[in-house]
């Protein structure tokens, strides 16, 4: 892992942390300052305390749509619905959760990503809501055969969290929300069963694997992602600090960019629910949860950067207030903020090099 | 495997280690290295040593023309006071090594090497701003400098005395905001990347004729400043910006979309190749590769032997490639803000720069990573351009 470059005023405890440490010295109860070692720790528990459960959360929640869906189609009735559509907004919650955190399994091929099969909105911001709506109608009417290599061969605009809203939200024909209206054409379409059904297994398939990578096998290495990325193997050779950090910036970036808040989540209403768990995780992210001993906060904190903690504490604040009012100007504003943040004051208060990433072309 | 490395200067190298890693005299050499060096490279006594050169530093106080052996390795840099951009060779004195300051620069340095010393500072004429490139005449008499009229936004080509870099005039680029140059195989035509943008004064960076942005590709007579040929693109928010010419005569040409300028976010090509006498031909790629570059290419070479053109968009994390004749994309490489890229000067590898101070070497025919290859400066912070300049070495020096 390259060592970041050290600054004057945390240079002296730094070295004299070092110290100790290669003296055998360290005590628990020494003020943690940005070492390599104590980087390395944020970063192990950041990994262990806020990734890894995003990705094993949303891995769960899909598997339990998927079982929530095969309920409902084989005895449809409202409650099942309702436990299904419930379903679909723990999976929807636990996305924007790992939504942040978009880097290795997710995003590892760069013409066909992982992530765009979940979250089709998140490429470009691109509302594929009438795309999906047209995809359900023909799988429904026409009679083509609706297995799972039926559905694996879909584009990403067709599948993922969006297409399984639409189904489970709506119905085809005239796009009602009645509960009453939604269970009777299950019924009365079995098709339309297949449907939810494949889409759901497809999301739990894709779960799964990124789940599968981050914890035991990652690109056939026999290594888990989390042992490649904390050893600082990545194979574009990205720092794994920075990855981590410039993830959270570019997602902050898109929400604020695409006005994610106006166009995600549209039929199940829950909007505002999925940006406030994106912005909780990133907070988590920052601040550690119980159990963490060093955050990436704790690292900021000790070094002397206390104006740029608080202005990480009042753009989350503001991200927050934003949310409760349901103000897509204002979490816009805020969520830029907190992209200044991730470019700025926090790569600076864990004395971290992004590059110059060549923001304004040339 | 990655490695720290700390500058030393030249003198302290060890003279065995460095006589081992001179590099073996190729019989392809870069375009525009001119005859004289390739009758000084014939002598049994000489050979040529690469070093790769780059603008870099990501503060004022540290910006400057930083420079690198990577068979050694030791870097080293020249600190210039202003954030560089493009560099050049001179095609006959292999030494001198210029760098422009990025647009809207005032100043241009020339670099003695191996020795680092500065040996010129030149600076604009009134009323001109340098638009971050330059490139030496056939002859090597002249440097010719993008450059832009402050007083009504014209694009500019600067005429200077290469020896001197007096200001000997100056000639239209045909366009607004001339930003890449080079000169052609036959040594007297300039191709020419007209951005297209004006840009605020007052901060140097914002954009403020996206309605009217007019970017073109042209090419002029350098010796007497006559239009030859002009050509646009279809997307008129798409910048041409960078560029590089293959021995044939194609061009490899590279864009920035000033997407606020557009009322969608389909995938645009940032990418082409021109002939002159044809239309611009658009590099293809699937929509999500395209999408992953954010809109912007940095930097742009090409190999000649292996008719790929190469390309890298630091925002994507990314470098591309495409062959030259049949337009089909080859592969890309995954690095982090990845934008420096050349030929290496015995043409087995591109070389890839990244603004952490990190080099990879991607194998010119498989277009594999050799991994083992693989070099980081920490005092470095590469810019957008990087160049692999071949220097003739006595054996016995």
């Amino acid at each position: 892992m390259k060592i970041p470059v050290l600054i004057t005023r945390t240079a002296i405890a730094s070295a004299a942390t070092l110290l100790l440490a290669s003296c055998g010295g360290e005590r628990i109860n020494d003020p943690v300052t940005v070492t390599e070692g104590s980087l390395t720790t944020a970063i192990v528990q950041a990994l262990d305390y806020s990734v890894i459960p995003a990705v094993n959360s949303f891995s769960n929640a899909s598997i339990n749509l998927l079982s929530a869906s095969e309920a409902f189609c084989s005895a449809p009735s409202a409650i099942l619905l309702s436990n299904a559509q419930a379903q679909w907004k723990t999976t929807a919650t636990a996305w924007f959760r790992l939504a942040p955190y978009r880097f290795g399994p997710l995003n590892d091929d760069p013409v066909l990503p992982e992530y765009i099969y979940i979250d089709s909105l998140r490429l470009r911001g691109t509302d594929y809501t009438a795309t999906v709506r047209t995809d359900i109608e023909t799988a429904i009417s026409d009679s083509s055969t609706l297995d799972d290599a039926y559905f694996a061969a879909k584009n990403f605009q067709k599948v993922g969290i969006l297409a399984l809203e639409i189904t489970l939200f709506e119905t085809v024909d005239t796009r009602s929300t009645t509960t009453g209206d939604i269970v009777t054409e299950f019924t009365n379409t079995p098709r339309k069963c297949q449907v939810l059904t494949g889409l759901a297994t497809q999301l739990s398939n894709r779960a799964t694997t990124v789940s599968e990578q981050w914890n035991n096998d990652y690109d056939e290495t026999g290594k888990s992602y989390r042992t490649t990325f904390i050893a600082g193997e990545l194979s574009d050779g990205t720092e794994p600090l920075t990855l981590l950090i410039t993830s959270v910036q570019e997602y902050l970036d898109y929400l604020q960019q695409r006005d994610v808040v106006n166009l995600t989540a549209q039929k199940a209403g829950i909007a505002w629910t999925l940006a406030k768990a994106s912005i909780s995780e990133i907070e988590q992210l920052f601040s550690g949860t119980d159990a963490t001993t060093v955050s990436f906060r704790s690292l900021i904190q000790t070094s002397g950067y206390q104006s740029e903690i608080a202005a990480v504490d009042d753009n989350i604040q503001a991200a927050y207030d934003a949310i409760t009012a349901k103000d897509s100007v204002l979490f816009s504003v805020a969520a830029a903020a907190l992209d200044g943040n991730f470019k700025r004051e926090i790569p600076d208060g864990l004395e971290v090099e992004l590059g110059i990433n060549f923001t304004d072309g040339d | 495997m990655k490695q720290n490395f700390t500058t030393l200067p030249l003198n302290k190298i060890n003279r065995r280690h460095f006589l081992r890693t001179l590099g073996a005299v190729t019989a392809s050499l870069p375009l525009g290295l001119s005859t004289e060096v390739l009758a000084k490279t014939s002598n049994s006594n000489i050979r040529n040593h690469e070093f790769l050169i780059s603008a870099q530093g990501n503060d004022n106080e540290h910006c400057g023309l930083g420079w690198i052996d990577p068979s050694i390795p030791f870097s080293r840099n020249l600190t210039s006071g202003f954030r560089g951009h493009g560099v050049a060779q001179h095609p006959h004195q292999p030494e001198r090594i210029i760098m422009m300051a990025r647009r809207p620069g005032q100043c241009g340095i020339e670099m003695n090497l191996p020795n680092g010393h500065l040996r010129e500072r030149f600076s604009t004429q009134e009323y001109r701003e340098f638009q971050g490139h330059a490139c030496f005449s056939g002859d090597g008499k002249f440097l010719f400098t993008s450059e832009m009229d402050t007083t009504n936004g014209e694009g500019k080509i600067g005429r200077r005395d290469a020896e001197t870099f007096a200001w000997l005039g100056e000639f239209d680029s045909y366009g607004i905001e001339p930003h890449e140059l080079k000169l052609m195989p036959d040594g007297i035509t300039l191709v020419i990347a007209n951005g297209g943008l004006l840009i605020d004064t007052t901060d140097g960076r914002t954009t403020t004729n996206l309605e009217s942005m007019d970017s073109s590709l042209v090419y002029i007579n350098s010796f007497t400043g006559e239009l030859i040929e002009r050509h646009k693109l279809a997307e008129s928010k798409a910048s041409i910006r960078h560029l590089d010419v293959a021995t044939d005569g194609s061009v490899a040409i590279s864009m920035q979309v000033q997407r606020q300028a557009l009322p969608h976010q389909e995938p645009i090509a940032l990418t082409a190749i021109h002939r002159q006498g044809q239309e611009i031909a658009l590099l293809d790629a699937p929509e999500t590769l395209l999408l992953n570059l954010q809109d912007y290419i940095g930097s742009v070479v090409v190999h000649n032997k292996e008719r790929i053109a190469a390309f890298t968009s630091p925002r994507g994390n990314l470098a591309l490639f495409w062959h030259c004749d049949t337009y089909q994309l080859l592969g890309y490489h995954a690095f982090h803000d990845v934008c420096g890229i050349t030929v290496s000067h015995d043409q087995r590898s591109f070389i890839l720069s990244n603004s952490n101070g990190e080099l990879r070497y991607i194998d010119a025919l498989t277009l594999q990573e050799q991994k083992r290859r693989r070099l980081e400066f920490n005092a470095m912070h590469w810019d957008n351009h990087l160049l692999s300049v071949a220097l003739p070495t006595e054996k016995n020096s």
